[in-house]
């Protein structure tokens, strides 16, 4: 099947883990206008089990996930919507996520680690970015530069040495980036920044990101957005701060979390809509046979030569025109109130 | 002896890593089973089940526990913390573990020794198993322990809990996978007569290169001319009837253990 990379990346707290709980609620259990994630797998067998490695992992219907992430844990999932009676019921894209310990950031720009190294090629492969920006430290009172140290850095410095890479495969390829605004229920955030749909938390949002949003302004083919998001719902958290500056949540209510599922369906549409203008479809692998001069063409360019010659490609990108075409009525009435784009 | 501490957790701002990390020359096998140690303490399992895993070339002795301190959005700390025994002290170490592993057992968690400021500060090996070998002999399992650990001919992997100790059945990946009990081991009696003291006593010790005691009888005292040879006697026919339960047998004439 046809994948779709999604790369969350956060800093330790920033609300990644809580983020796939609220993923699932809202995708899995939910199914927003008929899109869902499930179990991916080749074979029943495989799904099924796959199946139950999801679902022991975070339940938010508990109250927060509060145990740190210690491991690297992958969920297999797939992604589909049935929107329409003629189209399949099975899924479109594999779509694998990953949660990972937000301190591999700080490794990778420390002495770095076997982890660390993967998640940066992750990275590079991405089709898909969630960056995520805590609500509660983007309203910290030092404004921009404290909030930049705490939650950006790492980020920034990353795009910073990827957009001067002598090899232009990762600018090439159009990719979509997510500025997660997380934890947007919490009383914390000054009136100020949250009237007009969190107008001035976005705004921070976008400063603190600053060189990585402008980087991802400059590419062609590229496209920025920020969603606020929250695990648990607006009313449903009590949030507060402590005197030694250590942020507690509760969760008050049942969970009702949004703006996940938007994300990843503004992710999985722009990434639907670059497939289809390039014709290109990513199920096919290389063939081994054909030799591929290295530093020539990139994997990508690569790909969709190979599947122009093929003529395979066409009712794979069909099925993807109709997604997109749904999608798009869907997501195109909440942009500048759900979904920000810069 | 050189065992080695380790420590997997995280400060209140830096995420999970190993905060010290175990020695480079670390088995695979070790490897792999502190990873199934870091599932289950991800699942929430961190009830300081104390863990000795065995491998061909060297052990660990682990465990994951609260650490009783949060990190800066509230959410508790867990702590893998444990000693790294390379090959050639294995042997040594296991000999230790009655002494150690109970009090390893009830202690709280070492990170709030390890860690200070955000930084891990050195803590020599030593020093946690004296701790440890302090809080050991309150344990009401302790005794059971000696006696199985001493008469266990070769070290084998276990878990240790508040119910005691539990020889693997099925130890997970590549560990040494059976403890198979064995025939009793052989010792040695030995006398000693301490001229100073004026006292005589008799010990049970191992053979092989490092001799260690296993049992030792009261002190006797000398009489005018010397000691009784039929309270010697005596004092040894009672030693020796006690090695039983250790899972010894004093037998001069059948050479060394294999
Ligand atoms: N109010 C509020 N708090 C949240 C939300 N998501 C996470 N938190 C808090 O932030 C903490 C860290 O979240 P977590 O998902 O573990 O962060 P991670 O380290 O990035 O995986 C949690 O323990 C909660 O206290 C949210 O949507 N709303
Ligand atoms: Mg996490």
């Amino acid at each position: 099947m046809s994948k779709i990379i999604v790369t969350a990346v956060g800093v330790s707290g920033s609300g990644k883990s809580n983020a796939y709980g609220a993923i699932m609620e809202l995708l899995k259990v939910r199914r927003r206008d008929s899109y869902y994630l499930t179990a991916c797998g080749a074979t029943p067998e495989e799904r099924i089990r796959n199946s139950g490695i999801i679902n022991r992992y975070a339940d938010i219907n508990q109250g927060f996930v509060s145990t740190g992430t210690m491991i690297t844990t992958e969920f297999p999932f797939a992604f589909g919507g049935h929107f329409r009676p003629d189209v399949p019921t099975y899924p479109l894209l594999d779509m694998p996520l990953i949660d990972y310990p937000g301190g591999v950031l700080k490794t990778m720009l420390g002495e770095g680690s076997e982890e660390s190294s993967r998640l940066l090629h992750r990275i590079m492969d991405t089709d898909v970015l969630l960056l995520f920006a805590d609500a509660n430290i983007l309203s910290e009172e030092g404004g921009v530069e404290p909030a930049r140290q705490k939650i950006a850095l790492e980020i920034n410095t990353i795009f910073e040495i990827l957009s001067t890479e002598r090899d232009t495969a990762f600018v090439s390829k159009p990719r979509t980036v997510l500025l997660l605004l997380t934890k947007c229920d919490s009383g914390l955030i000054p009136q100020e920044l949250k009237d007009n749909h969190f107008h001035g938390l976005v705004n921070r949002a976008l400063q603190v990101f600053d060189p990585t949003v402008r980087f991802c302004i400059n590419q062609p083919g590229w496209k920025i957005a920020v969603v606020p998001t929250s695990t648990c719902g607006d009313g449903n958290s009590n949030s507060w701060r402590d005197g030694n500056g250590i942020y507690h949540s509760e969760m008050t209510a049942p969970p009702q979390p949004y703006g996940f599922d938007l994300a990843i369906l503004y992710g999985v549409m722009n990434e639907l809509e670059n497939r289809v203008r390039l014709g290109y479809d990513d199920s096919e692998e290389i063939p081994g046979e054909i030799e591929r001069k290295p530093g020539f063409v990139s994997g990508f360019q690569w790909r969709h030569i190979l599947q122009r010659l093929s003529g395979q490609e066409n009712e794979q990108i069909e099925l993807y025109r109709q997604y997109v075409g749904n999608l798009h009525s869907i997501l195109d009435p909440l942009r500048g109130s759900q979904i920000v784009e810069v | 002896m050189k065992p080695e501490i380790f420590l997997f957790s995280r400060t209140p701002e830096a995420d999970y890593h190993y905060l010290i990390p175990l020695p480079p020359q670390q088995s695979n096998a070790v490897g792999a089973f502190l990873q199934q140690r870091l599932a289950d303490m991800q699942r929430g399992q961190a009830d300081g089940t104390v863990y000795f895993f065995l491998s061909d070339t060297d052990a660990v002795l682990v465990r994951a526990v609260d650490s009783g301190c949060r990190d800066l959005y509230a959410r508790p700390i867990l702590s893998l913390e444990g000693l790294y025994c390379p090959m050639e002290d294995v042997r040594p170490f296991w000999l230790c573990l009655p002494h150690l592993v109970p009090g390893f057992w009830s202690a709280s968690s070492i990170y709030t020794l390890l860690v200070k400021d955000g930084k891990t500060i050195p803590l020599p090996p030593a020093r946690l198993m004296d701790a440890c070998a302090q809080y050991s002999p309150k344990n009401r399992h302790a005794k059971a322990m000696e006696r199985a650990i001493f008469a266990a001919d070769t070290p084998v992997s276990f878990t240790f809990d508040a119910d005691g100790l539990h020889f693997s059945e099925q130890p997970p990946t590549q560990g040494r996978t059976r403890w198979q009990p064995q025939e009793p081991r052989r010792c040695d009696i030995r006398l000693t007569l301490d001229r100073k003291t004026k006292a005589a006593w008799l010990e049970a010790v191992s053979r092989g290169s490092i001799p260690y005691s296993i049992a030792r009888s009261a002190d006797l005292a000398r009489e005018a001319d010397g000691w009784s040879f039929s309270a010697l006697e005596n004092a040894a026919a009672a030693l020796e009837a006690g090695l039983d339960k250790y899972g010894w047998q004093y037998a001069p004439d059948k050479g060394g253990n294999p």
